[in-house]
């Protein structure tokens, strides 16, 4: 019965289309979008395993904790504004940047399959024109829109070698489509008159597929009982974009880079904790001279938060959770580089426990940020629900 | 925990279906990258036009289903042409009894020809004099004209007298419609007119060796005109059982047709669409496969742009409005249809392709009479597309055909007529297309 709940949940959310809808995804491989659940999210994580127990692409480790089979996924709506000199707008959409299952080896092992984000190509822009026929100024609109996205599936595997030490490593793919396409449409009337003779509108596409390989290390050791150091390093072959039949072009690839993590936490009491975690990258010389002049260089995430179980509720405990997030983005945006700050706040609640350890949980976090490219700015709000179920 | 999990997949689906996709549409930020260019050019008569034709005699007056009378209006000359059922030859007739017999030996008094006009259409705000004439000289409805009688396979008749032949009137009337308005402006437009005929006249219709072979209605004011949408002839006869009362019989038309004067012959150096019968211009096309560069395309050094690889976005087919002969002016819209000719070698008769226009052309008549030269076009990007379609495929621009014509053949006496080869205004095909860039990745 559980697995047909776990089955139905899956098929009621896979259906709608994962995407992101800022302009910054214009730039290089398109926006950065982690693959962090909604504990990773209230805590200002960078992906590194914390305390609680979850399953997180690219880190088997944060996995070692869970007792039994279990299904995690993530669903994260999200509304923002943007800002560039006197035009603004808005946009909304909802991902699911992580989907994993995790299936414990004993008490000591655990594997793990994820789908994590990587990259959001989802975007569009538009402008408006008129032209000259037959003496009638007709207007025109020109639309550019790009809607594709890189997404990560892995395999993982982690074991604990001592009470202090544990190691885990992944292997996957980075796999993507993308579809590029400019239409120049008509108006059909001209000063609110219908055109005799309507103007068909124009239109022109491209479409990619992307491939490539990628890996990662994980390291978590205690150092003592009221901390906790976790490390990951996050290897990425080169990302193949291949023209899909019927576009032009020749395959390209993109030499991503290496990126470091760390993360520690301080246990400063069996009811609050400490969390930072800091992330870096450098993504200049990528191998595309395109896309290296959109290069944003070394790139830093840095996060903090703090966790705190204030009572308890349902089926476990009740941890509150607050953090800030500041990142830079991979790519640069009209020559600017792009900056994203958040501050969130999150819970989660048990709703079945075992041995002290979550069976089945949903995580929440909220988060208000905005991210800045010179003059251009945007506004976010971003809510993230995980829901973590296991069981034989 | 079944519950559980219940309750957060549908705090989650709630969470998704809630949120609606919206896109940011930001404006141009210099993401455009294919750098589309749409331009306009206009490619004169003599580099796509090969040659063009004008054939007449589509349909019949006869089609119309109703006369027209006209006289000098507008130039126009047209009688309209009318036979009548079989005459009754008997009468059923209540007797002082009370019971109904049928009477054959009657005797004919007299009559009135009883007219039905139009009230929409034609000189309605003046009276129009309507003679009635019997024809003696058989003619053919769908075929006759105002030289010809009958103009049938094998047999061919000209009217001894131009204009329905020798004549012999009936009476004559007045029709005026606002007559009744007069007196009180509540009234309905009167639309018939009465006129008698006496006994004579229906002897002759009556015998067999008369020779009447219908009604001919000519107007008698100069510079007006009605359309005639019916007509029955009333006879009046008193039976041999009832000599002191007097029985009308009605009889009704079954055939309407009417003659034009002076139909000009085929136009040369010009188009002409409608009529009645029905013109049809058929205008060979050798659209070519290069135009000559925009400064936008091109900059100032100038190119040729091959129309086989532009994305076309509009073709028209532009023909100037030019004024009719006299008499012959479209006295109402006039809708225009666009159709390849699938076999030009049979023309007049070949067959014709689908409809090419998006919607008829609707041309109003101010446009052939106080606004000629004026432009009218005709929306022919599918065609155009296809042909060069077919060019990108062979290598060659295959030559084609269109005829323009009237969507109803025929619709009005009057025909549309545009400007043909040479100076200004012949026809040009006006092409805008885009060319852009290929999509590409950043």
């Amino acid at each position: 019965m559980m697995n047909r709940s776990l089955l139905l949940a899956l098929v009621m959310i896979v259906p709608s289309p994962v995407s992101g809808q800022s302009v910054l995804g214009s730039s290089g491989l398109g926006l950065r979008i982690e693959p962090l659940d909604a504990v990773q999210r209230a805590l200002g994580g960078v992906g590194v395993a914390t305390r609680t127990p979850t399953i997180l692409p690219g880190n088997a480790i944060a996995s070692l904790d869970i007792l039994a089979p279990t299904v995690a996924f993530t669903v994260q709506p999200h509304w923002g504004t943007y800002e560039v000199d006197s035009e603004q707008g808005d946009f909304s959409a909802t991902r699911f940047p992580v989907l994993g299952f995790a299936y414990p080896l004993g008490t000591n092992g655990v594997v793990t399959v994820t789908a994590g984000s990587r990259f959001d190509q989802n975007w569009s822009v538009e402008s408006q024109d008129s032209v000259d026929v037959g003496g009638q100024r007709v207007g025109l609109t020109d639309t550019f829109l790009s809607d594709g996205a890189v997404a990560t599936i892995q395999v993982g595997w982690a074991r604990r070698w001592s009470t202090t030490l544990a190691m885990g490593t992944t292997l996957g793919v980075n796999r993507g489509g993308l579809t590029r396409t400019f239409t120049r449409s008509f108006e059909t009337t001209v000063d609110s008159v219908p055109l005799v003779s309507p103007v068909e509108g124009f239109t022109s596409t491209g479409r990619w597929h992307h491939s490539g390989p990628l890996a990662s290390l994980n390291l978590a050791w205690d150092p003592s009982s009221v901390l906790q150091v976790g490390a990951t390093v996050a290897w990425s072959g080169r990302i193949k974009l291949n023209p899909a039949e019927g576009t032009d072009g020749m395959s390209r690839g993109v030499s991503a880079p290496i990126e470091f993590k760390v993360s520690t936490t301080a246990v400063l009491s069996p009811t609050l904790a400490v969390n930072a975690g800091a992330a870096t990258s450098n993504w200049t010389d990528l191998g595309e001279p395109g896309l290296d002049a959109a290069s944003g260089g070394r790139v830093t995430t840095f996060g903090a938060g703090v966790e705190w179980e204030v009572t308890n509720f349902w089926a476990g405990g009740f941890p509150l959770r607050a953090g800030f997030r500041r990142s830079q983005l991979p790519f640069r945006f009209l020559n600017n580089k792009v900056k994203e700050n958040t501050v969130s706040f999150g819970f989660s609640v048990i709703m079945a426990q075992a041995l002290g350890l979550p069976l089945a949980a949903l995580d929440l976090a909220v988060e208000v940020g905005s991210r800045d490219a010179g003059s251009f700015k945007e506004r976010f709000r971003r809510l993230t629900v995980s829901v973590r179920v296991g069981g034989q | 925990m079944k519950r559980y999990l219940l309750a957060t997949v549908i705090f989650c689906s709630a969470l998704v279906w809630g949120c609606k996709e919206n896109n940011t549409t930001a404006p141009d930020l210099g993401f455009i990258e294919v750098n589309p260019r749409t331009a306009a050019v206009t490619i004169p008569y003599d580099d796509f036009v090969s040659g063009f034709q004008v054939y007449g005699g589509y349909g019949s007056a006869a089609d119309f289903g109703r006369g027209v009378v006209a006289l000098d209006f507008a130039g126009a000359n047209v009688r309209a042409l009318m036979k009548i059922e079989d005459l009754p030859t008997s009468a059923d007739v209540v007797g002082s009894d009370g019971v109904s017999r049928t009477d054959s030996d009657l005797s004919f008094v007299g009559g009135r020809v009883v007219l039905s006009f139009d009230t929409i259409d034609g000189t309605l705000n003046v009276p129009v004099g309507i003679e009635v004439f019997g024809v003696v000289e058989e003619w053919h409805g769908p075929t006759a004209t105002w030289d010809v009688a009958v103009d049938t396979a094998g047999d061919r008749r000209d009217w001894t007298q131009l204009g329905g032949g020798a004549l012999n009137s009936l009476g004559a009337g007045t029709y005026a419609a606002f007559s009744d308005q007069q007196f009180d402006p509540e009234l309905p437009l009167l639309d018939t007119l009465s006129i008698s005929v006496d006994s004579a006249a229906v002897a002759g219709f009556l015998n067999p060796g008369g020779g009447s072979t219908g009604f001919l209605l000519a107007a008698t004011f100069s510079g007006t005109s009605v359309n005639v949408v019916d007509l029955k002839l009333v006879l009046n006869t008193v039976p041999s059982t009832q000599p002191d009362t007097v029985v009308e019989l009605s009889v009704g038309t079954d055939d309407v047709t009417f003659i034009i004067e002076g139909v000009p012959p085929a136009p040369v150096g010009w188009l002409r669409v409608g009529g009645t019968p029905s013109w049809r211009s058929v205008i060979s096309l050798t659209i070519p496969s290069t135009v000559d560069g925009t400064v936008d395309l091109c900059g100032a050094v100038g190119c040729q742009v091959d129309l086989r690889e532009v994305d076309l976005n509009l073709a028209e087919l532009v023909l100037t409005t030019r004024q009719p002969q006299s008499g012959f002016q479209p006295q109402d819209t006039t809708v225009l249809d666009l159709r390849r000719v699938l076999n030009p070698e049979l023309l007049p008769k070949s067959p014709l392709g689908s409809v090419l226009l998006p919607a008829a052309t609707i041309v109003p008549p101010a446009l052939f009479s106080t606004d000629v030269g004026a432009e009218v076009s005709f929306t022919v990007t599918r065609f155009v597309r296809e042909v060069l379609e077919v060019a990108a495929e062979t290598g060659s621009v295959p030559d084609a055909s269109l005829v323009l014509l009237s969507l109803l053949e025929p619709s009005d006496i009057g025909f549309a007529s545009f400007a043909g080869s040479g100076g200004v205004g012949a026809p040009e095909l006006r092409l805008l297309f885009t060319v852009a860039n290929e999509v590409g990745l950043p």
